[in-house]
Parts: structure tokens; sequence; C-alpha cells
């Protein structure tokens, strides 16, 4: 009923400390309370507007019953939600940029940690492997073999690749084949040198893996390369079959 | 908020109707009517902001449930910390009124 | 809708709460997620963990980088059993905050001197080393600079730190000359003996 709303309304709407959804449960309490009173006095004979009219003007002023009830809530909790919104606006307003850059950056480091996974060779003479070894997190991975013909003498070139065990972890440089950590050996305990290949394979901006050739100079005799690795503690052993008898060499690599 | 004084007893009367039973406001002024034998009536006026205060006090608690078939009103529910503030206001008014009637006893004029 | 109603009203309270909640998950999304370093401790971790050492390191000593413009340069020298780690550190707010860099030298030669140079900042290089020998007196490097020349510059072991029976150092490159390569080192005992090394042979 309209002089139910009117009352209502006015009543909740001095209560301005209140959320808007508080507002309308006070507006609603008080109407359910006026229409409960209207009922009784309607019982009592009268009739449906009278008892309406006889409901509100028991409550008396709603604009100071409005007052009244704003005291209940404080004004402290107004003020610090609408500063606390104007923070959040100007936070991610602030970071919009930064976090998508971030968001971007996480999603490359994984596509490039789950390309660095799958690598295999795409010639028709390089020859897949997937020999893996971990250290502290960090994978080392020969996942190619390319028989070569290197200062007129045979070699095989290994492609390695170094990436984290994490799928959204950067890489380490530190275990990729050198000098200091590295020895090569053939299956007679012969140690071999070896030469940094063609160019890195990292792209410009990845953190993800670091991808390097390198070849290895070897008898058309020896059977297996072995890779040992020795740093601050750690070790790996990986042991590289060769079959020389589906060796291609491609007449562009002959140098 | 400063406490109000204990002389406005709409809250003493609210917070002892809870003690009884969970009710919401409509309720409260007739079942106020029925016990106080129709001597007095809560001024309507005064029932929800008192109300609105005990709840953000922590005196009283509020949930919505269905009061008669198909009507659902707003109850409110007397807490512990309510219980203790019906306590203190109960001890706040007997002493008052006893204050009063000791007063009245050497009151001049026939009892 | 009817449901909402029945539930208890949003109060700004509430909503304070949520608000606020959601920026700390914002910002913490966003510090996760570009790897922002708020402490110098946080970065040094960091890049320690790129380098796969055998155990964390022990810091020994840390400085002001004393020629770097930027206030926030500070540089950390930390060993565990393995190796020597030096490590330069610097704030920058708007970019990851702390970060680190650095060199590593690795215990492997076991001669009374081991030295590495440091070229990560590029304001100076710094050469940072152990002196295992603790009847050492003074260590001179005997350098070539860039127009040729031969210069030397001796550090004193009472300047260096001593810890555990041997003597560490850190030093900004001799700034008094172009140094272009070193040659030698040059170990003066307390008996008066000394003993050369070529810088191939103690260095990384």
């Amino acid at each position: 009923m309209r002089i139910y709303d009117e009352f209502c309304f006015a009543a909740a709407g001095a209560v301005r400390n209140a959320s808007a959804q508080e507002r309308n449960a006070i507006r609603q309490e008080l109407r359910e309370h006026l229409e409960d009173h209207a009922a009784a006095l309607m019982e009592d004979g009268l009739s449906a507007e009278e008892a309406a009219r006889a409901a509100v003007d028991a409550m008396g002023d709603p604009a100071e019953i409005g007052k009244a009830i704003n005291q209940a809530y404080p004004l402290r909790w107004r003020i610090l939600s609408h500063f606390s919104l104007l923070c959040a606006i100007v936070l991610v307003c602030l970071l919009y940029l930064p976090m998508w850059t971030a968001i971007g950056i996480l999603y490359t480091t994984i596509d490039d940690n789950l390309y660095a996974r799958q690598m295999e060779p795409f010639t028709s003479y390089g020859i897949p492997l997937d020999l893996k070894a971990t250290v502290k997190g960090q994978v080392f991975r020969v996942w190619g073999m390319e028989y070569r013909i290197q200062n007129g003498a045979p070699a095989v070139e290994l492609c390695c690749v170094t990436y984290n065990r994490l799928p959204w972890g950067s890489r380490s440089s530190q275990i990729n084949l050198n000098n200091q950590t590295f020895s090569v050996y053939d299956e007679n305990g012969t140690v071999l040198p070896f030469l940094y290949g063609s160019t890195d394979r990292v792209p410009s901006v990845s953190s993800a893996y670091v991808a390097s050739d390198y070849i290895i100079p070897a008898e058309e005799t020896t059977q297996k390369l072995i890779l040992d690795y020795q740093r601050m503690g750690e070790s790996f052993t990986l042991t590289i079959p060769i079959d020389w008898s589906a060796a291609q060499t491609d007449p562009l690599k002959r140098s | 908020m400063a406490r109000k004084k204990s002389i406005d007893h709409t809250e003493l009367l609210v917070l002892s109707l809870l003690s009884q039973q969970d009710m919401y406001g409509y309720q409260m002024i007739a079942e106020l009517e029925k016990q106080s034998n129709r001597t007095f009536a809560m001024k309507e006026g005064t029932l929800y902001p008192v109300l609105h205060m005990l709840e953000h006090e922590g005196a009283v608690s509020s949930y919505r449930a269905a009061a008669t078939a198909g009507k659902e009103r707003k109850y409110y529910h007397l807490t512990q910390v309510g219980l203790t503030l019906l306590q203190e206001e109960r001890a706040k008014w007997q002493a008052y009124s006893a204050a009063v009637n000791a007063v009245l006893q050497n009151a001049a004029g026939p009892a | 809708m009817k449901e909402k109603k029945s539930a208890k009203p949003v109060s700004f309270r509430k909503k304070t709460c949520y608000t606020l909640a959601f920026c700390a998950a914002w910002l913490l999304l966003y510090l996760v997620l570009s790897g922002y370093h708020l402490t110098p401790n946080q970065a040094l971790r960091s890049y320690e963990d790129t380098l796969l050492l055998s155990a964390p390191t022990q810091m020994l000593m840390q400085g002001k980088s004393l020629s770097a413009p930027d206030d926030f340069a500070r540089w950390r020298l930390s060993e565990n059993e393995d190796c020597l780690l030096f490590s330069l550190y610097f704030f920058r707010p708007r970019m990851d905050g702390w970060s680190a860099t650095g060199s590593l030298l690795e215990y492997q030669r076991n001669t009374p001197v081991e030295i590495a140079i440091d070229h990560s900042s590029t304001y100076e290089d710094y050469w940072f080393g152990k002196i295992s020998d603790p009847a050492v007196l003074s260590m001179e490097v005997r350098y070539e600079t860039a127009q040729g020349e031969a210069g030397s510059e001796t550090f004193w072991t009472k300047d260096m730190l001593y810890h555990n029976g041997a003597y560490y150092f850190v030093v900004p490159a001799s700034s008094s000359a172009w140094v272009w390569s070193i040659s030698q080192l040059v170990l003066h005992t307390r008996t008066g003996g000394t003993q050369i090394y070529d810088f191939e042979d103690v260095s990384q």
C-alpha cells in the first residue's frame, strides 16, 4: 500500500550509514511491522485503509525513526568502504599492465618449457634421443644426435637442452657442457674433446631453457659416448649409443 | 556511542522478552501488552532503533524465519553478551526501583 | 533472489573486508608472478639457486659499493665448503625490487691464494678471493695496463677479513690505472718468503 511505502522509504532513507542492502532489510522489516499491526487492528473491526493509517501514525515520525536507527550504524565503516574501493581501483590501474606483462611472461615460460621437453630433430638425418639427467632441479636433456664430418674426420653432434624441472621455473646455465664440469669418453675410456657447435638455439627472450649443440669427434669404431658430469658434489653419467650404420651425412654439413 | 541510561527501560524490556524466546518486532509489542496485562505498550517508534543498536553491540543476533504459514519475519535472538547485559540492566533497575520505593515509604499521605 | 533476501544483508564492514582481501590478493599475485623481491635476502637466495651450489652459503662480509652512484648497490661475500660467492645486489623499486648477480669462485685449485674477478657492475670490477695461508703478510697484484705498462698494487692481510684460518679479500679493481690484464700474484710471508703465482694458475 502506498501509505506503507511512503513511510518505509522515508524511514529507511534516513539511515545514511547503512549499505543499500541493509536499508532494504530495514524497509522490509518496518513494512512487515506495519502490516502486522494493521492486521491486528482489522481484527478489531477497522477497514483496511483506516488500519493502515492508524498503524503508520502509531509508529511516529519516519525521519526521526530513521535517524535513531542510523545511530546503530557507525559512519566509520561507510567511509572505510568507499576508501578501500578507491584503493582497489588505484591498485588495479597501477598494476594492470605490469600484471598482464607478468602473466604473459609466465605463459611464455611455460610454453618454452614444454617446447624444451619435446624438442626433437626435424631433419631426416637427425636421430631422436631422449636422455635426461637431473641436477638440483635442473634437467639436462640430450634430445638428438647427428653424424657429421668435422675437419675431414667423423664426428657426432649432440643436441642438448637445459631447463627447470618445474614448468614455470627459469633455467640455470650452470650445467651446460663445458670443460670444467663435463668429461666425454668413449667406451674404452679415451677422453674426447668437445667443441661448441652451431648457433645456440636460445630464443632471444626465453629464460626457460638453454639449448646448445656440441660436436664430439668420434671414430667409426666408437659404439658409445659417455658424458660424465661432476660439480659441487653432484654428478651424473649419460651413455649415448652410436650406430654408425645409420649415419647419414648431409653433404651440406661437410666442413 | 554512549550507552543510554537505564531509566529508558525499552532495552530492559526487549532483552527480557528475548530471554524467553526468539521474537520478531511486532511480536514483542504484542507479547509486552499481554504480559504486562495491558499496563503499558512500548512506543513502537523506539523499538527498532533499540533492536538495531543491540544487534550492533552484539547483544542480539537476527535471522529470517517463517512465522506463520507463508509469512517470513526477521527474528531476534539473545546472545550470551545479551544475557550478561540483561542481568546487569536488571540489577540496575532493581536497585533503582528499590531506591524509589524507599523514598516513597517516607512520603506523606495515605499509603 | 529469494535466497539472497533471507541471507543477511552485506554491510559496509563486510564490503571493506572483501575489498581489502581483493587488494591483498591482487598484490600478492603480482608479487609472485613478477618475481618481485621485497628483501635483499630474497634476491640473493634466488641468485644462489641459479648457481646449483652444493649447500647454501654463509655470509662473511658485506659492504657498499664505493663508486657506483646508485646508493642501493651493495656487495656481499659468502662461502660454503666448495666455493666462494661474491654477489652484488641493488634495489630497483619500479622493476623487480631487489635483484642480485655476481661471480662464483669454486675451490678447485688448492693453491694458497685463489682469486676471481667479478665484471657484473658497470662501474667497477671487483677482485675477490681467499688466501689460505695465515702466514701471508701481503699480496701483490702485478698487472699490465691498457697502455702496455706494467704496474702493481699491494694489499695487506691485516686489512683483510681473517676467518677460520684464512684471509678473505674484496677490492674494487685498481682505480689508479686501467688494468688490462693481471699477470701474477705475489705473496709475501711473515718469514720473509715470497711465492709467485701465474694468474692463470690461481684464478677462474
